[in-house]
């Protein structure tokens, strides 16, 4: 497609640098948008984004991107759209997923993302108790940990009337 | 077969289930020894109010390619073109724009597909029928087709994963990779979603023997000859596993499927079982065992894997070399270079294996690079591997450089054989894979007697075969060669070898096949040529892919053969009275279930680390048990989890596992068989005080796997039954009556039988079981 546009200074040459500054009136065959940046038909906007159409649909379809700001046979992008793929690239390239960009882009609750794994220590003191501690604790929380880990594993160990005698005292 | 058919996509924007229909997903066609020509029915139905875009993801089997879909629904039916990428992606956007209802097929790297429709109408019904061009995994006694119905998840260093939506999880691949390829959600319950089911069909010119299926349930009618029609037993299934379907031959012959095509020209496939080229060579091996030890090999798999390495070191003799190593991502190996097959190292590997802990993500190249410095001067290298990757061009680019032979055993319900059998053939090795459902063991123990022992080198065709045969013949595994004749070429294909030649004779009486064996020789093709296209090549400005060596060959072959690549795709567009230009489509994904026996809290879920490290725990545990033959007091670092999952680029694959019973069955037949094999000493013969003890104890091995119809000749065991017999041979000392009762065990051996006994039994039991030999025999 041929794209045609004139700004204002062209249509309305008496009217001056005001309306040439705060207005612009873009006219390609398809469609015209006043008051707003240029607009673009999707395989426009697919060629300079270099994301393709379809690709475009889907961010549309998962809320990445808005729709058209015209529906049919006018159907029309904006800078906007331009500058929200650009954002979507951006953070793609940040390694975001999509499902995190949505809500990066619309202030929505993080993704659930795959949580980071850490490391656990499984310390079976008993046939019947077990404890989990997790591994990637400082050194010195760790060294409390594990003797409180011993002192119970002892505790356990003791004949039941031991422990029921000291109870008793 | 049921028209009735329920499925929900997922809107992409809240993964709530859409009340678009789509589908059944139905399989049909005929499956030769030389390859398949299927139809994949897609059934799409829109319940929505406004039109439709739905993109479908499905990785391609092994050796396949796509060649052409007719679209149809309520008036109108459309076929495919077949057009360049760019081009074909052109038409399709330009039909969307129109309003018109289009359908693109593409392909991408690792053999992903993405089948898009736009345009689908509110309360339209429509059908896409693709037919797919595929190969199978052949065996000199018959093949096995399998046929992916889900896409597994695999690991890349790069790919993020996310859970979405409780049960429903999401996973990228890097663009620069694999373009605008856009993959599936993937459902933990797939009892929502698509129905699937297959009616097949499978003719050879060999007699049929048996026929089944180890992942579903099937129906089978063979007309007892060469013929059989199997179709899904039930109404219908769920996507969430590869079918498999397994056909023996009753006999072991060449076939050779010619016909002469509407041009007059002859085509032909033959396969010719690795038993018409000889027996294996006696020379030393020089062979490194790989294992797979990342996290998808948890469980029931590395125990099996553990044993079948001991079954496998069991063949070797002292003048064998081996080397050991097991990877996730890095690599241990049992020693810095080879060793010999003494029993005292084989001890030594033993106590390696022990300490072998599956976890971690699936550095596969990084394993078989390790593995390659153990052999300098070239080599054999058997991997066992789930082959859970993607990027698989890159590794496939490294395994080609590394010049050593690689033979892969795939373990999986979702299909990674494409990539495993490619990786085996493009460095002159085998491959076979396996279902989750099938013990790893035996395989292991069977692809592993071929290895490092070809039965011919140096393997040669005439001109007209395409592509060249494999350089080497491995024993179990027979050599596919497609080509052309004409007159002056004659009615022969011509094979040599070092030390041999063949002559196959060839019938072109039936043109019905020369079609079909053309479109699999250009599905072969492609695929070859796919392997070596790195997707970032494949994915440059076209400029830049012009000059592309592999982008050219492609684009030839596509045009050649009339079959989709990545530079050709399929597209239609179909222009019906009320199409209405501009409205924009709302595009939906269809969700896949995850593999069977994959835990999805493992790939998608914050569940995963603590369903791991009781696994982990557990295992470590029997580990203890096992060694110390008590319940072990846990010290904290005897618990310590590997610390490498807590690399942050590995989320998401660090911590997968499937879900698989924790421990092996009781002791069957083959797990006493399999025990054998691993106590076999290094001069063939079984463990004992003296010589006569040798003797008794090696006879009772050697008839327990007579009994179990395991032969020199024959059988997963052929290799120990050939080193027992030797070692029975070469005894001398013994006294006159041993004497007779040894040469009358090996001459039951050379004919293949066992006398009547509870030989299996009696094998796993320590004492003098002479008396109970001489009586038998």
């Amino acid at each position: 497609m041929i794209y045609q546009q004139q700004t204002a200074s062209c249509l309305l040459p008496a009217v001056g640098k005001v309306i040439k500054q705060y207005l612009t009136v873009a006219i390609s065959r398809r469609t015209v948008v006043a008051g707003m940046s240029h607009s673009r038909t999707l395989t426009e906007l697919s060629e300079e984004s270099g994301i393709p159409a379809r690709t475009i649909r889907f961010y549309i379809a998962k809320g990445l991107l808005d729709g058209p700001v015209k529906a049919g046979r006018g159907a029309a992008y904006t800078t906007e759209h331009l500058a929200r793929l650009e954002k979507i690239k951006g953070l793609q390239a940040e390694g975001k997923m999509l499902v995190e960009i949505v809500n990066v882009l619309n202030g929505g609750p993080p993704a659930r993302e795959t949580a980071t794994p850490s490391p656990w220590w499984q310390h079976v003191i008993q046939e019947d108790v077990m404890v989990w501690v997790r591994g990637d604790v400082s050194p010195w929380r760790m060294k409390r940990i594990r003797s409180a880990v011993d002192a119970m594993a002892a505790l356990l160990r003791e004949p039941e009337n031991n422990e029921a005698r000291r109870n008793r005292k | 077969m049921s028209t009735a058919a329920s499925f929900s996509p997922l809107a992409a924007a809240t993964g709530k289930a859409l009340s678009l229909s789509m589908q059944r997903l139905w399989l049909t066609g005929q499956v030769l020894p030389a390859g398949a020509r299927i139809v994949v029915q897609h059934v799409f139905r829109s319940e929505e109010e406004k039109p439709l875009e739905v993109i479908y993801a499905f990785p391609l089997p092994r050796d396949a390619a796509l060649r052409r879909f007719r679209i149809n629904g309520e008036g109108f039916e459309a076929h495919s073109e077949l057009k360049e990428t760019g081009a074909a992606v052109k038409t399709y956007e330009e039909g969307i724009a129109r309003g018109s209802l289009s359908a693109l097929v593409r392909q991408y790297g690792d053999g992903l597909v993405n089948l898009t429709i736009g345009n689908i109408r509110p309360k339209e019904t429509v059908t896409v029928h693709l037919e797919i061009l595929c190969g199978v995994e052949l065996k000199d006694c018959g093949f096995r087709f399998r046929f992916p119905f889900t896409l597994a998840p695999a690991y890349h260093p790069r790919a993020k994963t996310a859970l979405t939506e409780a049960g429903e999880g999401e996973m990228e691949l890097p663009v620069d990779e694999f373009g605008d390829l856009i993959l599936p959600r993937f459902r933990e319950d797939p009892s929502a979603l698509h129905q699937v089911g297959f009616e097949l069909t499978t003719v050879s010119q060999l007699s049929l023997d048996e026929i089944g299926s180890p992942s579903h349930a099937v129906r089978v009618k063979q007309d007892g000859g060469r013929f059989a029609r199997i179709t899904l037993a039930p109404e219908s299934d769920v996507p969430n596993r590869d079918l498999v379907v397994d056909v023996s031959f009753q006999s072991v012959e060449p076939q050779v499927l010619a016909g002469r095509d509407k041009a007059g020209k002859g085509r032909f496939a033959a396969i010719v079982p690795s038993s018409c080229f000889g027996v294996s060579s006696e020379e030393p091996r020089r062979v490194v065992i790989l294992l797979d030890k990342s996290g998808s090999m948890q469980g029931a798999p590395i125990l099996q894997a553990r044993k079948a390495i001991e079954a496998c070191l069991g063949t070797l003799s002292e003048a064998d070399w081996f080397g050991l190593a097991a990877f996730n991502n890095q690599v241990q190996t049992f020693q810095p270079a080879l060793v010999h097959g003494t029993r005292e190292l084989r001890d030594q590997a033993h106590q390696f294996l022990m300490q072998v802990e599956a976890g971690g993500g699936t550095e596969l190249a990084k394993g078989f690079l390790e593995a390659a410095k153990l052999l300098p001067g070239g080599g054999d290298i058997f991997v066992i591997t789930d082959g859970q990757v993607s990027g698989t061009e890159k590794i496939l680019a490294d395994a080609r450089a590394a010049d050593v032979r690689l033979h892969c055993l795939g373990i999986g319900s979702a299909s990674q054989d494409r990539f495993l059998a490619l990786l085996a053939r493009e460095t002159g090795g085998v491959s076979r894979f396996v279902t989750p459902q099938e013990r790893v063991d035996l395989p292991a123990v069977d692809l592993f007697n071929s290895v490092g022992r070809p039965v011919a080198s140096g393997l040669k065709a005439g001109e007209n075969v395409q592509p060249e045969p494999p350089s080497s013949v491995f024993s179990g595994t027979p050599v596919l060669l497609f080509g052309e004749a004409d007159e002056a070429a004659g009615r022969q294909i011509e094979l040599s070898w070092a030390g041999g030649s063949l002559n196959l004779p060839m019938d072109f009486s039936d043109s019905d096949i020369a079609e079909t064996v053309w479109l699999l020789q250009g599905s072969r093709l492609i695929t070859d040529w796919e392997s070596r296209y790195p997707s970032l090549e494949a994915l440059a400005p076209l400029e830049k892919r012009k000059q592309s060596r592999v982008a050219s060959r492609l684009l030839e072959l596509s045009q050649t053969y009339g079959l989709a690549s990545r530079e050709m795709s399929l597209v239609a567009v179909v222009t019906r009275s009320g199409d209405r230009a501009g409205d924009l489509p709302e595009t939906r994904v269809v969700a896949v279930g995850l593999p069977q026996h994959t835990l999805f809290d493992a790939y998608f879920g914050r569940r995963v680390l603590s369903a791991m490290s009781v696994d982990r725990v557990s295992s470590v545990t029997s580990e203890l048990s096992r060694l110390f033959g008590e319940r072990p007091a846990f010290s904290l670092d005897s618990l310590r989890i590997d610390a490498d999952i807590e690399q942050p680029r590995e989320r998401g694959f660090t911590r997968f596992m499937r879900r698989r019973p924790a421990a092996l069955p009781s002791q069957s037949a083959e797990d006493i068989l399999l025990d054998l094999a691993s106590r076999m000493d290094s001069d063939g013969g079984m463990p004992g005080r003296d010589s006569e003890s040798r003797a008794i104890a090696t006879i009772v091995a050697l008839l327990a796997f007579l009994s179990q119809g395991h032969t020199a000749e024959e059988g997963v065991f052929r290799s120990h039954v050939a080193r027992l017999v030797m070692f029975l041979k070469s005894l001398t000392g013994l006294s006159s009556q041993h004497r007779r009762t040894v040469d009358a065990v090996v001459e039951l051996a050379r004919e293949g039988k066992a006398p009547a006994g509870e030989w299996i039994a009696l094998a796993h039991t320590s004492g003098n079981h002479w008396r109970k030999v001489e009586q038998a025999c």
